[in-house]
Formats: C-alpha cells, structure tokens, sequence
C-alpha cells in the first residue's frame, strides 16, 4: 500500500487523480468520436415524431433535415450460410408518422451504386426494416424470425427502383422480342413478383425462420430511394392499420421493434451476404416534435457533448465518494514497512 | 449434413440434405465418339426453351470443343483448380475399375466440391463467371492442340480436339440444390429431374455458383436462375406425338450423329443403380462399363455418362471421367455383340426405351483393330418401353437403298 501513502502525501495533485481523470475523460471522448451513446446502447430507439406535414417519398424531404438520425451500428451476418456483409459499418436511421402514415428515412455509406441485376455476376444495393409479425409477443429471432415467431420485412432494392424508373421509356427487348408473352417468363407466370414488371419498389415480405422468405400482401409499403455523394438514402411509408396477419398494426404512443440489414451489391451481397443490427426500438411518439427535433434518443452534437460532461462529472463524483466517504482500511505491519 | 453415397466415387461423402429415393433416376449415354459439333441438339433446345428476352446468353444444351473450349469460359479448368486449391495434390484416385455397383472405378480420396467448401460462405466450392464468359460459347470451336505433319494415328492423336456435349446433369447429390439458402431447388421424386421452383426463387445465384457444370444460368429479365428442365412433359408423356407415352427429351431426339441414349433407370435408397442388365443405361454404365461420368470427383454424382473418344489422350480423359477411361476404350474399341448390337438402339426412336434384347443374325464379316481379329454379326437390337412392349428394332448392319436412277428427279 506504498502507492496509498504517496498519493495521501501529494493531496489532490496525485497522479493516481490524474489518471482517473484522464482516463473518464478519454473515455467519454472516444465515446463520442465514435458516436456510441452508452445510454442508447442498452436500449437504442428511434423515434417517429408526427410531423404536421407529409414528409412523402422524397428521401430529401425538407422535413427529414428537422429530425436528427439515430446511427445503428451492423455488422456481418454469421448466424446461418450463406454468412457474409458487414462492410457497411451502420445506418442512420430517422422515423416520422403523418395522417396515420409510418415514415422511416435510412441512410448508409456506399461508394458505388449498383442498381442493376442485368447481367449474372451482377447484384443491387438494398436495404430493408424488419418487424416482428404480431406486435406484444416475445420478440422473435433477430435472424429472419421464428417458426413460432414471423418477421415482417420490407426490402427496398435498387434494381426494382431502376427497373420501374425505365418502365415505358421504351425497351430493346420488347422491339427485339414483339411477340413474346408471358408464357415465356415462367417466373412472371408462376407469380414471383420479383420478375413481375411494374411491381412495387418495395417487397413486403414475411419470414419464419431461415430460407421461408414469402412474400406478403401487395400494395402495403412503398418507397424510394436515391443515390448522392455516396450516400443511399431511401425511404419507406406504411399506413399504421395492418393489412394481414403478418405485420403489426402501429399506434402513437406504441413501441415497437425493428432490425435493419444493408447489402452492399458492388460486394456480391445478397440473401444472408448481408450487414445487420439487432432489433432496436422505434417509439412511435403521439407528440409533434420540439424545434430542433431529434429523431433518435441519440441526441445530435450538442447531447454528445453533454454526455462528454456528465461522463465526466460522474467520474468524478464517484471518485469523491471514494475518497472522503469509503473508510480506510487500518495499515497492516507489511504496509507500515 | 448428411452421410451419402457416392458410388462413383466409392465411398461416402458429406451432403447437406438426406438422400431421397426417386421412383426413377433420368441418366443418358452420349457417345462423344459419333458427335459431329452439328449443334442440332444445341438449337432443339434453345427453339423450345430458351428463345424468350433475357434468355440470350443461356444455352441449356451446349457443345463445346475440348481441351480449349468451355461455356462458360474454361468453367473446368476453374473448378478443377479450386478444388486442387483447396486439397493440393490430393485429389487422386485409388485402385481400378471393378465390377462393383458401389464402387466400379476404385475410391476417390481427394474432396468434393462439397468437402472442399466452408459450409459458412458456400455449400459447395465455385464461382460465379462473368456475363463475357458466357457469351461465348463457340469460342474454340474446332481449335485442335498441334496439327501435326505426319498426320495422326491411334492408339493416341499427337494434335486432338474432340466434341463434349452437356446438358444438366440431374444430379443425384446436385449442388445447386445444396447451396441454394431458399430451398428454391428441388429433385423431383418422380424421375429425378432436378428444377428451380421459378415462384420461390429471388436470383441470388448460390446454385450459378455452386454447380461445378455450371448448369444453372441467371435470367435478368426475370431475375430468377433458369435451367435444363430435362424436358419434363415429354418425357411424362405430355407430348401428343407418343399419345401418353414418355419420350426423350429435345436434345436427344434431334441428336444428328446418334449420340444419344436417354431413360429412366431404378435406383436403390443409396443412390446405386438397381441390378439391370436388360436396361440399355445400365447394361451400358455397369455391365460393360463403357460409359463414364464427367467430372466424377465433383462429387454431385452427375448422371449423364460418356463413352470417352478413343483418339484422345488417356491422362486428359482420366482427369475427365476417371480411372475407367482404359478400360472403357478397350471395351468400346472391341465391343462385344451385345455392345455392338445396343450402339445401333442410339437415337433410334423419340420414346423412352426401358429395355433392350439381341436377337443374334448371321456373321457378315470379319474387322481387325488394333491387330486383332473381330467378327461381325448382323444382330438386331429391339428397344421395349415399360411395360414390355416393342419399340424399335435396329440392325447391326445398316441397310441400303438404291434409287433407281430413272426416278432421279434432281
Ligand atoms: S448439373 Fe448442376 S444444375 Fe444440374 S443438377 Fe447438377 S448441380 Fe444442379
Ligand atoms: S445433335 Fe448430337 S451430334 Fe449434333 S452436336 Fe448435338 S450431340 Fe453432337
């Protein structure tokens, strides 16, 4: 216990003091240079504020720079093969509801748009929320859901996007091909609405386990997304009453749970090649948001360094407490040498 | 993961699913020896199946020029040097052609393309080949390996090329079912013809790149994975022509050079062939021995089988379609007259023969191979269909006609 001598000697200029203190402060400064919010860690939320005005489909709406974004980290996805993703480090996430109407916003990084599928080595960037099926039962699987236990997903996918935005602008194709019929796209005819032309840019689907992807009614979600500087952004609205069994009907007032998963086509993602969260939690507020809103219970800039000072202030507290109010143990013989 | 049978390989093998019995297994002889590259199989295929936008690069039946040829691109050679990637001289084989249904051309004690693969990336060790690799599927057409001045002769050609005809292998163990996450694939307990369920499939092309044939191909029109669909309603006798009886597929049918002997054969839970001897693919496959499996150590238990061409050299061959390949050119080169006799049944009719008989014929003449003195009978071959009917009947010696030449019209 020399070390407990020496810093009784020194006073409050006692290195061990300094360290402490350097260390709560690095601490919180790593915190926030790396945008981890350890307060939202334990229980992450995004929460979807009513807006006065229909934010629509426009991933730039004005009204979505009033909400602030909460960044859910991913990472690859490992449970099941085929693994892979988790080269999109997170997503910025931020909800709104207008007339009875859920709005979610996501953001990621991407360098490369790739919103074709083609040619056979090709895939498309896309992004999609999944929501457990039936609102108020255990939370299934984060991992595409359970047999006890469905999931409803959305997915956005680049090429639909681009292949809807090419509809009716003419097609070699059909000039190469004038009299070709449905007949020849069995996919198209078995009713697979990923080869049906015309179809939503979003796919409402369901899942209950591993490979039992289905899709669900049609009409339900829909979206858009945009590329720019690197950024996806797209945007999904979904009327609150549900439309079937497998997706939850949502509320103001309500929590719910949501996991989000990015795949990254310049990377070959597809299917389980994907990078995933784990389920967070979206609040869907009965309130209009304050001017600034926030849209995650992340706070912007302005919280970060509030959690900075408070870490601190904590810190030292807590240090205080152990010093003047904690007895010291009694010096033994070995200590007195 | 299971334990599964792999007679061609003779040995067990790891599998991700169980293996289920089919009534009935679809398999084909093609005896590369008579192909002439006439691509008739080629376009009979195409003009039924795959002639729709999106389609273009998709050529379900395809006859490439080996050793350079490849559609897609040298997709062989990529496999191949996957797999010697991943088990570095290892991939041998060991012992000789026996007459053992579990295991007639030795054991292979190198990896599949299951065993060489994670199981947590791929099901199956492979690729994905690029649009320009499958666009090209005459590329090397004809091209031969020298062309020597003194000519060629046999056993061996110095400068050779020959023909390789595939179509899907319907598999017994078929990767592209193993790997695909959806379950999208499936092998049809009927006949074992293997098919991508076009409603649940999404295009993510596991199957593209797990089948080491690379015999399932991506359809952007659709974005879903086609493939050879072993002309299922023929061969359930769908089509008018054999009013209910099963007939054989497209390519097979409209083979030009009688490559072709197409069925249905029995099987056993373990993936065997059931004991046959009067079935044309069994007496062809088991009973001579003739007719080999391509790329046996793949591991998938392909089930269309080749007569291997005489003229090419035996290590390339063997690395083709095993150990059997000597023993197999020995056979065919002196074929017995019950082989000799079946060879006439090859593209004989358009329905499915279930059996075959030899009635004997009278000596017509003496051949001599290889030094050897061969006789010659004029035997007919008669092909029956399921239930013990005849089909066809076939002469050992073809017979000839002469046009008068008054009727010469020409
Ligand atoms: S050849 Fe390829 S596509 Fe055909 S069954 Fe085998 S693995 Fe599947
Ligand atoms: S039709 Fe027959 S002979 Fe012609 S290329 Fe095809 S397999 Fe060869």
């Amino acid at each position: 216990m020399l070390s407990y001598r020496r810093s009784r000697a020194l006073g409050w200029l006692s290195t061990r003091r300094i360290v402490f203190f350097a260390f709560v402060m690095l601490t919180a400064l790593v915190l926030r240079v790396m945008d981890v919010n350890p307060a939202v860690a334990q229980s992450r939320s995004v929460t979807a504020w009513k807006v006065a005005e229909s934010p629509g489909l426009d991933p730039d709406s004005p009204i979505w720079d009033e909400i602030t974004a909460l960044t859910i980290p991913l990472t690859a996805q490992q449970v099941t093969a085929p693994v892979g993703g988790g080269t999109v480090p997170s997503v910025r996430v931020s909800a709104a509801h207008h007339d009875q109407t859920l709005y979610v916003n996501i953001e990621w990084t991407d360098t490369t748009l790739d919103d074709g599928s083609g040619a056979p080595e090709e895939f498309a960037d896309a992004v999609a929320i999944q929501i457990p099926a039936e609102h108020g039962a255990a939370v299934p699987a984060v991992c595409m859901g359970q047999a006890d236990g469905a999931v409803n997903i959305w997915q956005w996918r680049a090429d639909r996007q681009h292949g809807l935005d090419q509809l009716g602008k003419g097609s070699d194709f059909v000039d190469l091909y004038p009299n070709t019929d449905e007949l020849f796209y069995p996919a198209q005819r078995a009713g697979n609405a990923l080869a049906t032309p015309g179809a939503e840019v979003v796919q409402n689907l369901v899942a209950s386990g591993f490979g039992t992807l289905e899709p669900a009614s049609l009409g339900v979600v829909a979206g858009q997304g945009r590329h720019l500087d690197s950024q996806w952004r797209a945007v999904f609205a979904r009327p609150f009453p549900a439309q079937d069994d497998f997706q939850p009907t949502f509320k103001a007032g309500v929590e719910f749970d949501v996991a989000f998963a990015v795949w990254d086509g310049r990377r070959a993602d597809r299917d389980g090649q994907k990078s995933v969260s784990s389920f967070v939690r979206l609040k869907v507020s009965d309130k209009t948001a304050a001017q600034p809103t926030t849209g995650g219970s992340e706070g912007g800039s302005s919280t970060g360094w509030l959690i900075v000072l408070t870490a601190a202030i904590l810190g030292f507290g807590a240090y205080a407490v152990f010093i003047f109010l904690i007895p010291k143990p009694a010096p033994s013989k070995e200590d007195a040498v | 993961m299971a334990q599964v049978h792999n007679w061609q390989l003779g040995r067990d093998m790891r599998y991700r699913f169980e293996p289920g019995k089919p009534e009935r297994q679809f398999a084909a002889v093609f005896n590369i020896n008579r192909c002439i590259a006439c691509q008739t199989c080629t376009m009979a295929c195409k003009s039924t199946w795959t002639h729709s936008p999106g389609q273009e690069l998709m050529w379900w039946n395809n006859v490439e020029t080996k050793p350079y040829g490849g559609y897609p691109d040298h997709w062989d050679v990529k496999t191949l040097a996957l797999l010697d990637e991943a088990n570095p001289g290892g991939q041998v084989w060991d012992g000789d052609p026996v007459e053992n249904v579990r295991a007639p051309y030795g054991r292979f004690d190198g990896q599949t393309v299951f065993e060489a693969a994670d199981g947590l990336t791929q099901e199956a060790v492979g690729y994905l080949p690029e649009e320009r690799e499958w666009k090209a599927p005459n590329r090397f057409e004809d091209h031969a390996t020298k062309f020597p001045a003194a000519g060629v002769s046999l056993p061996e050609h110095d400068g050779w090329f020959f023909y390789l005809a595939r179509i899907c292998n319907h598999c017994t163990y078929p990767a592209c079912l193993a790997a695909c996450p959806r379950n999208a694939i499936y092998k049809r307990p009927k006949d074992g013809i293997v098919l991508v369920d076009q409603e649940r499939c999404r295009g993510y092309r596991k199957c593209v790149e797990a089948c080491p044939y690379k015999k399932t191909m991506y359809r952007p029109t659709t974005r879903t994975t086609e493939k050879c669909i072993g002309c299922y309603p023929r061969v359930e006798g769908e089509d008018p022509l054999t009013q209910g009886l099963p007939m054989e597929p497209r390519c097979m049918a409209a083979c030009v050079g009688k490559i072709r002997m197409h069925g249905l054969v029995n099987v056993e839970a373990d993936g065997t062939w059931t004991n046959d001897p009067t079935h044309p693919l069994y007496y062809l496959v088991h009973e001579e021995q003739v007719a080999l499996p391509l790329y046996p150590q793949f591991g998938t238990q392909p089930n269309i089988y080749y007569i291997p061409p005489r003229w090419v050299p035996r290590d390339y061959l063997r690395q083709m379609f095993g150990p059997g390949v000597d023993q197999a050119i020995e056979r065919y080169t002196r074929p017995s007259r019950t082989l000799l006799a079946l060879l006439q049944l090859f593209r004989a009719s358009q329905r499915i023969i279930y059996s075959f008989d030899v009635e004997e014929g009278p000596k017509v003449g003496e051949l001599v191979v290889g030094g050897e003195v061969i006789e010659m009978f004029n035997d007919t071959a008669v092909g029956f269909d399921e239930s013990g009917g005849e089909i066809v009947r076939v002469d050992v010696e073809e017979p000839i006609f002469e046009r008068p030449g008054k009727l010469n019209s020409i």
